[in-house]
């Protein structure tokens, strides 16, 4: 029984399949068949003895109509559901193609809008809805020193990391990696061709093992390697391996040259983890070094970045709980360690948390696009409907059933959200590309984002829903029709009810309203971004090119070294068109690290200590910077290891530490040197151009160790490729073992700082513009319509006097009344959903009055531009034309 | 003569529940099952035969009672190769013409015992409750 039921499921999807698709072919031979049983019936009268015209005639009686039997029978043949669906599609097909500017300007209407959200939805669930690339990333906790302020004020000592890991029994694991990585340098010299200057991040024993990743090839650091001065070993990332070693599993075990040491290559990561797309977005990370937790480096002070995995069902609140309990030990034990937190919080929010407002907000956006789009479709749809009325009225006359109607009107709009949506695959994967190929953004797993299969079948639920949305009103309209009413109404175009006129300036206003509304959050983020661009960062970029130089080689004294720096930059001087060349080893809007510093009394007392960024500088940096000296002086060439230790600070840690009393001469005691203040100078915008400055200070590189990375600043009447290639010519001549290829403008460090901002102001303007372009079509698509519904009023005006002038003006004003009211609706909405843009602006108010009435008078022109077209064309019809044309 | 004309309606109802094959196979109904069993019995007793031919050889056997018409006889051919219980071929009638043959298939042949039985008892009932009175 059972065996039979599937052998007549498997006919009957035959029969039906070919029912569907050999349709054409059934038709024929039911066709052949149907003749022939006539002629049969012909020649049986013929031999009953009549003549032949009266045998024809009687076959055909007895027959029947031959389509209707054809119809009957065709039923029988299991027309069904899907086989009406063909023909509405075929339908739908057939009067698309009837009007192919129609069907275009629909089909890419749809397909920006679902493109937009596409490549939108795609950058969304890389930045914020997928899970971070780690071994469950809900347990996973950052344990930051005060949670606020300098880098140094984040990270931790690694002896007090070491009490953590040791005491603990909330964390499964506790990892770290060094925070002021970017202070080392990894240069690669394999022998042939250029030094290369590396990336590399040290981390801890446990820091893979507590996110839960493990190298794809090969292993994690071992003993030996996490030792001080330990073995030398690197973990490769999987992009570096790919690009450098083209993705050679041989070299798993073979050493490279790293800084004049031989390393060994001991593992690779896993292609689906990056570690700068997680913790450095924006910053390429080649390699991964050991970082031992020993007394060297405890002595470095707080360094280490720290990461903690939850034991199952431990929650942050014991975290903090036990942390804290086991710093107040330490604290007893060891008073010399100085003040110290241990800030728990969430590992997802802290790496993505910020990002969240802003791809909201976005999201928002593109959805508001996509209805636009839904509701100028709606649109088309509708007056296309209505130019049909005639057409629908006589088939619902003849006994069609509403519901075919509404169908084929439904799958007439879901056709065209299906072509949109295949046109708007190419344009979602291109923006998709697009954004995350942007490496400058500093916005995590940015570059991650790509249209997978969630994305694609958001796509086509989107197109779905679209082509409902798009096709309900019309359908609805259509489904309402009264045929007698309608058939009875005059006129050829078969005017529209007033209804559906309503419907029409309804959708119109909402249009509109919409794009004012995107325009005003567009408007509020371009305001606050050229207020961004305008703060005054301290110092100037223009024509100022910082250049990393690393030397590999051990300098014996300070002395040598500074010796070795004032010949290189001898060298660049020399270099015509170079104005100013200076060092230093921390530049604006980079890393930063801090030092705490006191305000020492005449008495000898120690006061006031504040936490300060510390830039190591020689005497030409701050001039070299154009840096404001506000008063005093700046170090000069003859401060020196042998002359008194000076230091020059910014005002705001002159008005920490002495508030208005004079500081020049003052003393502050630094890492337990004192330094004489000699000069103030204005701050610099040193974290992020929306940050103030905190306490700045200066620091003579003669007169103090701690450094060895540096930037050369090299500012020029012009910096172009021919200065690059003397820099670099200089460089090399001076040091070959000197890599010359990490320089970077000025100008792009400030672009770079302010890249994420730059990204969501770029989109969110992209989509409210193509939101008012695509109100403005609606706009002019409803004027038209009702232009030429109001032909014969137009023609009667003009024939009994009205001037050209008056008849556009009375179209023109139609769409200004309607603009208006949008306008007024999308000023209302944006006063109302304005505040969740607060945290995205810099120094505006969320319900800027200029922005929201510049925007409204933008809204305003295009509409009355929009409207005036058809204005126009209304006002020169001749006025015996438009009353001919009833 | 007693015209079939009246299966059309029947016919299409039939075609909408095509769905229900399984409680239609054993509780077909008086007037819509008639025709079919009169054209897979046509089927069984000439063997292949075209459409013409079955509607000729049902008006010979039932001595010109019966008339299917062509309105319900070729719906009801192709409603029963849907259902498998006869096939089609085509090929070159009498008159060299080609036209469609149908053959009764094996399950069409089990349909027909059964129907044959169902209308056995069937008429036996109607004809005890005609001649009661």
């Amino acid at each position: 029984m059972k065996k039979n039921g599937r052998r007549n499921f498997a006919r009957i999807a035959r029969y039906r399949l070919r029912a569907v698709f050999g349709r054409k072919q059934l038709d024929r031979d039911m066709d052949e068949e149907m003749r022939f049983h006539l002629e049969m019936t012909e020649r049986e009268n013929l031999d009953a003895g009549m003549t032949y015209d009266e045998a024809r005639r009687q076959a055909r009686i007895t027959f029947g109509g031959l389509e209707n039997m054809k119809e009957i029978t065709r039923d029988a043949r299991g027309i069904s559901w899907y086989e009406n669906l063909a023909r509405d599609i075929r339908i739908s097909i057939r009067q698309l193609r009837k009007s192919p500017g129609f069907t275009a300007v629909a089909i890419v209407t749809l397909m920006l809008g679902i493109g937009a959200c596409a490549a939108m939805f795609s950058v969304v669930n890389a930045v914020v809805i997928e899970p971070l690339p780690v071994k469950e990333p809900e347990r996973l906790v950052w344990v930051a020193n005060f949670g606020s302020g300098g880098m140094s004020a984040r990270t931790t000592r690694v002896d007090n990391f070491l009490e953590w890991k040791e005491r603990n029994n909330v964390f499964e694991k506790i990892g770290a990696y060094f925070a002021f990585f970017d202070y080392q340098s990894y240069i690669l010299n394999d022998g042939d061709g250029e030094p290369e200057r590396l990336k590399g991040v040290p981390i801890t024993k446990d820091f893979l093992d507590t996110l839960g990743v493990k190298p794809m090839l090969g292993r994690g650091f071992v003993a030996e390697e996490l030792k001080w001065n330990g073995r030398p070993a690197a973990i490769l990332s999987h992009s570096f391996w790919k690009s450098r070693f083209s993705g050679n599993s041989q070299v798993v075990g073979t050493t490279i040259n790293l800084n004049g040491q031989s390393t060994e290559i001991v593992g690779i990561m896993p292609s689906n983890f990056d570690f700068d797309s997680i913790f450095t977005p924006g910053t390429n990370v080649e390699i991964l070094t050991p970082f031992p937790t020993t007394d060297e480096t405890a002595r470095w002070g707080n360094t280490l970045s720290i990461i903690g995995r939850l034991k199952p069902g431990a929650t942050m609140d014991q975290a903090r709980t036990e942390l804290s309990q086991i710093n107040e030990s330490i604290k007893t034990q060891f008073p010399d360690r100085g003040n110290f937190r241990a800030t728990v919080s969430d590992f997802d929010e802290q790496i993505r948390g910020r990002f969240h407002t802003a791809f909201f907000v976005l999201s928002g956006a593109v959805i508001c696009v996509l209805l636009i789009a839904c509701v100028n479709l709606s649109n088309l749809l509708l007056a296309k409907a209505n130019s049909r009325r005639k057409e629908f009225a006589m088939r619902i006359a003849l006994g069609a059933g509403r519901w075919s109607l509404m169908r084929q009107v439904l799958v007439e709009s879901s056709i065209l959200a299906a072509c949109g949506c295949l046109c708007s695959l190419p344009l979602a994967i291109f923006l998709t590309k697009k954004i995350s190929g942007l490496q400058a953004f500093s916005i995590p797993q940015l570059q991650n984002a790509s249209i997978n299969g969630l994305v694609l079948g958001i796509i086509v639920l989107l197109t779905f829903l679209a082509g409902l949305l798009c096709g309900l009103i019309p359908a609805l309209q259509l489904s309402d029709l009264k045929a007698r009413k309608t058939l009875d109404e005059s006129g050829e175009r078969g005017s529209a009810g007033k209804q559906s006129v309503w419907i029409r300036k309804t959708l119109v206003v909402s249009e509109v309203a919409l794009a004012c509304m995107l325009l005003i959050g567009a408007g509020l983020l371009i305001r606050s971004f050229v207020g961004l661009l305008q703060v005054d960062l301290g110092f100037q970029p223009d024509n100022g090119i910082a250049w990393r130089i690393d030397p590999t080689r051990d300098f014996p004294s300070l002395a040598e070294r500074n010796a070795y720096y004032d010949g290189l930059v001898n060298r660049l001087e020399a270099i015509p068109g170079v104005t100013a060349v200076g060092i230093s080893d921390t530049l604006p809007l980079g890393r930063n690290r801090s030092w705490g510093a006191r305000r020492l009394e005449e008495s000898g007392d120690q006061r006031k200590r504040i936490t300060a960024y510390p830039r190591l500088v020689d005497y030409r940096y701050i001039k070299a910077m154009k840096i404001n000296l506000l008063s005093g002086r700046l170090f000069g060439p003859t401060d020196t290891q042998d002359t008194a230790r000076v230091v020059v600070i910014n005002e705001t840690m002159k008005r920490r530490l002495w508030q208005d009393k004079e500081a020049l001469g003052q003393v502050a005691r630094i890492n337990g040197n004192d330094y004489q203040v000699i000069g103030v100078v204005g701050d610099v915008r040193h974290s992020a151009l929306d940050e103030k400055a905190g306490a700045e200070m200066y620091l003579n590189i003669r007169q103090n160790g701690g450094w060895s990375a540096t930037d050369i600043v090299i500012r020029s009447s012009r910096a172009n490729e021919t200065l690059i290639r003397g820099i670099r010519s200089a460089i090399k001549g001076y040091d070959s073992s000197l890599a010359t290829t990490d320089y970077r403008f000025l100008q792009e460090i400030v672009d770079h700082s302010v890249a994420p901002q730059k990204l969501i102001k770029d989109i969110l303007t992209g989509f409210s513009s193509l939101a008012l372009l695509l109100a403005a079509v609606g706009l002019y698509g409803v004027i038209s319509y009702s232009v030429s519904q109001r032909a014969n009023e137009m023609g009667i005006r003009m024939a009994i006097g009205a001037k050209r002038e008056e008849v556009t003006g009375l179209i023109v004003g139609e769409g200004f009344r309607l603009a208006l009211v949008g306008v007024v609706l999308g000023l209302l909405a944006a006063f109302g959903l304005s505040r969740y843009l607060k945290s995205l602006l810099y120094e505006i108010d969320a319900t800027d009055l200029a922005t929201f009435a510049l925007t409204a008078a933008i809204v305003m022109s295009i509409s009355v531009l929009a409207s005036y077209s058809p204005a126009r064309r209304a006002a020169r019809t001749h006025p015996a034309v438009a009353l001919r044309a009833e | 003569m007693l015209s079939l004309t009246i299966y059309m309606k029947a016919n299409l109802s039939h075609v909408e529940h095509l769905g229900n094959m399984k409680s239609n196979k054993n509780k077909t109904d008086l007037l819509q099952g008639t025709l079919d069993m009169l054209i897979l019995k046509a089927l069984s007793r000439s063997g292949p035969i075209h459409g013409y031919g079955i509607s000729v050889q049902i008006r010979k056997w039932s001595e010109d009672v019966l008339r299917v018409e062509q309105g319900s006889l070729y719906p009801a051919l192709y409603r029963l190769e849907e259902q498998g219980w006869i096939d089609s071929e085509w090929g070159i009638s009498e008159n060299k013409r080609r036209a469609k043959y149908y053959r009764l298939t094996l399950s069409g042949k089990k349909q027909l015992e059964e129907e044959s039985a169902n209308w056995e008892r069937l008429s036996v009932a109607v004809n005890l409750i005609m001649q009661a009175g």
